[in-house]
């Protein structure tokens, strides 16, 4: 089975996300904000895409239409009315009685406070990041608790492990189901190369949560930052897109790696370790009732 | 404006200005509670301490999960609607890839099938194990309640350039699913995007 012999099966898929990239940056491109570089690749693209051409003289021409257009006049009433609005609360404020309210004037005083317009968003607001945060709070608290997560795999180089000769079958080959949460033996720290006291090399791979702390610090894989990490909370469009693009690429390397493996296992191991055995089989039975 | 007035009005005010600020940072979880949320599920494989097998970088590394993994459906829902209903069912999609030189094979090799050992006794039902003279092949896949939660695959070819992959899919998958989107897509090299 050969990796290197993968194909493409869409010819026109690199086409299209080179075209929808040009898309997305068409009318920075007829603005001329776009760096140069990405300039003269869009422009190669629209000579080379009719839809993409087409796109770009249809945003020229309303670039051309909206630039003609003339501002509109403010209307001289909504100048008077924002003039008189403003000189009229500022009215209010002065007639406001000077003596410091107590007790439940002081209370009423502070409502009627925010019955004013400029606060009522900000209660608004106010009220509902509070039910957000009580949300999000609940939400935490049930993602706490975990069904069945699986336990760590960190495991410290054992002197005592026999080392199982590569490609044994397991003698406990993999039971299906769940998996067992109470296992905290399972759950050992993870340990580096130079820890070790034995030639093998230690195994650093986690499933599932980290070790408890009846086990001991556990140290930190951190995962390798990179454009597509959660740590970056926003991404460009671009990054989007080449995420997209892994991803594909993930899924069709896992179908065609599940592909040539199965043909391999029908090649190498049913054609000859089963097929050809029953049929020796069944033509050996049938030979001996035709003669029987 | 009365001075007492103005004195009760400005803290509430204040309040008032944080409380989104606080919500906002309460309802968006930290980086390392959606990390731990990942390590919580049972098909998911820590990559990252693939790593200290190789002496070189990774030539290939996909980390897509949380935000970033419902900005990709969203973004294939227009063009690929199986696409698009794959993923809404994903909670990560994790690739390495690594060189591995000739000389590298037996112990990568080695390392690998010790790892495949522990999968296998937490649990993960081993799907192919080819071994060939330079090629090796492991798909592991976990259940969870009748439902598949994690698939790993493991490749290694003494190749240069791109010798050991390893992928870590999790979420309830369907591989007749992957089979069919895979036939699809385009496994070229993924140098051209950055």
């Amino acid at each position: 089975m050969e990796m290197s012999e993968f194909r493409s099966k869409d010819g026109d898929r690199s086409i299209s996300v080179e075209v929808r990239w040009a898309e997305a940056r068409l009318e920075a491109f007829i603005d001329g904000t776009l760096p140069d570089e990405e300039a003269r690749r869009v422009e190669y693209l629209i000579e080379r895409d009719a839809g993409l051409r087409e796109q770009a003289r249809l945003a020229m021409v309303i670039r051309e239409h909206m630039a003609d257009l003339a501002a509109p006049p403010c209307p001289p009433e909504v100048v008077q009315t924002v003039l008189a609005t403003a000189a009229r609360e500022a009215t209010l404020r002065d007639l406001r009685p000077h003596s410091a309210p107590s007790g439940l004037a002081a209370v009423t005083g502070w409502l009627q406070q925010l019955r004013k317009p400029m606060l009522r968003p900000a209660l608004a607001i106010g009220f509902a990041a509070a039910l957000l945060v009580a949300v999000a709070l609940v939400l935490r608290l049930d993602g706490r608790r975990v069904d069945s997560p699986s336990p760590v795999l960190a495991e410290r180089t054992e002197a005592a492990r026999p080392t199982t000769p590569y490609g044994t079958e397991p003698s406990n080959p993999a039971a299906s189901g769940t998996t067992d949460v109470e296992h905290p033996t399972l759950s050992e720290d993870v340990a580096r190369t130079n820890d070790t006291t034995d030639s093998e090399p230690a195994i650093a791979a986690r499933i599932g949560p980290h070790a408890s702390e009846d086990d001991g610090p556990v140290p930190q894989t951190e995962s390798t930052p990179n454009a597509e990490s959660t740590h970056d909370a926003s991404y460009t469009s671009r990054e989007v897109e080449q995420a997209l693009e892994k991803t594909r690429w993930a899924i069709a390397f896992v179908s065609e790696v599940g592909k040539e493996a199965g043909e391999s296992i029908r090649k190498d191991v049913l054609r000859d370790r089963v097929t050809r055995p029953i049929r020796r089989v069944l033509d050996t039975a049938l030979a001996e009732e035709s003669t029987g | 404006m009365n001075t007492r007035l103005k004195q009760s009005v400005r803290p509430m005010r204040t309040i008032f200005c944080l409380v989104p600020i606080l919500a906002c940072l309460a309802a968006v979880q930290p980086v390392a509670a959606q990390e731990a949320d990942l390590r919580n599920e049972p098909g998911y494989l820590d990559l990252d301490s693939i790593s200290e097998w190789f002496d070189q970088e990774p030539w290939l590394e996909v980390n897509v999960r949380g935000a970033l993994l419902r900005l990709v459906t969203e973004a294939s829902r227009g063009e690929d609607p199986e696409l698009t209903d794959m993923l809404e069912r994903l909670k990560a999609i994790e690739v390495r890839g690594y060189p591995l030189t000739p000389e590298q094979f037996d112990d990568v090799g080695r390392r690998t099938g010790e790892l495949a050992r522990r999968l296998e006794e937490l649990g993960w039902e081993t799907i192919v194990r080819v071994r060939e003279a330079e090629e090796r092949v492991n798909i592991y896949m976990k259940m969870k309640e009748d439902a598949i939660a994690g698939l790993v695959v493991m490749v290694l070819e003494p190749d240069e350039e791109q010798g050991a992959v390893f992928v870590n899919i999790v979420g309830e998958i369907d591989p007749e699913q992957i089979g069919k989107l895979g036939h699809k897509f385009n496994i070229d090299p993924l140098s051209d995007l950055e």
